[in-house]
């Protein structure tokens, strides 16, 4: 799957080298349809079972022709989840049709289904945002890539799930060491110094602090191990080290320009 | 700098229960000056979309269970190591088999009368767990 940055608009894609060719396509399309209806058609009435299946043909002939006034007329009197219209606009897409892409993205941000997929896994209301917006660039990208043998919706949260995993790697990425040793640290870490310009401010420390900072986060050292060396308390080393990592943090702070 | 660590805005206290996919901690909320239970989801699971879902919709649907039986969900919280986490009220009198040892070593055998009392406080929270449709999966 073609997962490109969350910079990009929803509706910001390419159309996929690797779709498929047109026969191959229309079978698929039927085969979809008739595994639709077989598994949903049980739901309507026998006149309704008619009406419905007019109606997909109808939306899938006016997309196949790229007719997207008509194609949106359909699609207003159909609620925003009927999971057959969006498997076949899902089909369609697959088979290379942007209209179809268009608005199998905009149904299914209509219709919550993302939103719903990623509050399962996720309580942040922004993360939920993030990931809605990553999934929906996901699924444009990738939608050649739908087989049609699952459903859409599966699919679907098949690559939220997968956009979940990829916003907790980052935020965890980015989060604080769990131990007592965060803070300064993390605001280290989190600035793109070299090694070099650590070297360097760490050389600049007065020597009360160079010494327990360097033995414990270029050395590796534990606490009690450098309070022994040192011949000064715990407590004092820790102190020692968190101020040295503080002043280390603002020197590179000054080395980047202030930011 | 070691302070007490916390989760949100409470101060975890001892371990007070370890499964193979969260561990229990009493905890205090400061700023309600109460003692909680913070059911807090194993870092190395945390990470995984499915059982988020599942920790995550149990917290949902335990909050939907209104009991005196049952514990209450008083909220729920992720920690910056992403671990999400339920903030849980504190039955602090142990367990119910616990109970029943301490009380045997000291002689005690159940009347069938014990037993019943007992026994409808179990029916009375399984049926709240129903009445929320849901099935207490063990």
């Amino acid at each position: 799957m073609s997962h490109r940055g969350p910079g990009h608009r929803p509706l910001d894609y390419d159309p996929q080298p690797h779709r498929c060719a047109a026969g191959v396509t229309g079978l698929a399309l039927r085969d979809g349809l008739q595994a639709v209806i077989d598994t949903e058609g049980g739901r309507y009435g026998g006149g309704s079972i008619g009406r419905m299946l007019d109606e997909l043909k109808e939306l899938g002939q006016a997309v196949s022709r790229e007719d997207a006034s008509v194609a949106r007329a359909l699609l207003r009197d159909c609620p925003a989840t009927a999971g057959d219209v969006l498997q076949q606009l899902a089909l369609q897409a697959a088979a290379g049709s942007d209209l179809a892409t268009e608005l199998l993205i905009e149904r299914l941000d209509d219709s919550g289904v993302l939103r719903r997929f990623a509050r399962g896994a996720l309580l942040d209301e922004a993360a939920i945002e993030d990931v809605c917006q990553d999934s929906l660039i996901s699924i444009a990208s990738a939608i050649g890539s739908f087989q049609g043998s699952s459903k859409v919706t599966t699919w679907v949260h098949r690559i939220v799930r997968n956009r979940v995993v990829d916003h907790l790697r980052r935020q965890r990425a980015t989060s604080p060491l769990p131990a007592d040793d965060c803070g300064p640290a993390q605001r280290m870490s989190s600035m793109i110094a070299t090694r070099a310009t650590v070297r360097a401010a760490l050389a600049g420390l007065p020597d009360l602090y160079r010494e327990p900072v360097t033995l414990r986060d270029i050395e590796g050292l534990p606490y009690a191990e450098i309070a022994e060396r040192l011949e000064r308390s715990l407590g004092t080393v820790k102190s020692q080290v968190a101020r040295g990592r503080a002043l280390v943090a603002a020197a590179l702070r000054d080395t980047a320009g202030g930011s | 700098m070691a302070g007490p660590e916390r989760l949100g805005r409470y101060r975890l206290e001892d371990v007070i229960g370890v499964g193979s996919f969260a561990t229990v901690h009493r905890a205090v909320d400061d700023a309600l000056e109460d003692t909680v239970a913070l059911k807090v989801l194993a870092e190395n699971h945390s990470l995984n979309p499915e059982v988020r879902e599942r920790f995550i919709a149990e917290g949902r649907s335990l909050r939907r269970i209104s009991s005196p039986h049952v514990v209450t969900v008083h909220d729920i919280g992720e920690s910056e190591r992403q671990q999400p986490f339920l903030v849980l009220e504190h039955a602090d009198r142990g367990t119910l088999a616990d109970r029943v040892q301490e009380l045997r070593h000291r002689g005690w055998t159940a009347t069938p009368a014990d037993v019943l009392v007992t026994a409808r406080e179990v029916a009375a929270a399984i049926e709240a767990v129903h009445e929320a449709q849901l099935v207490h999966p063990t």
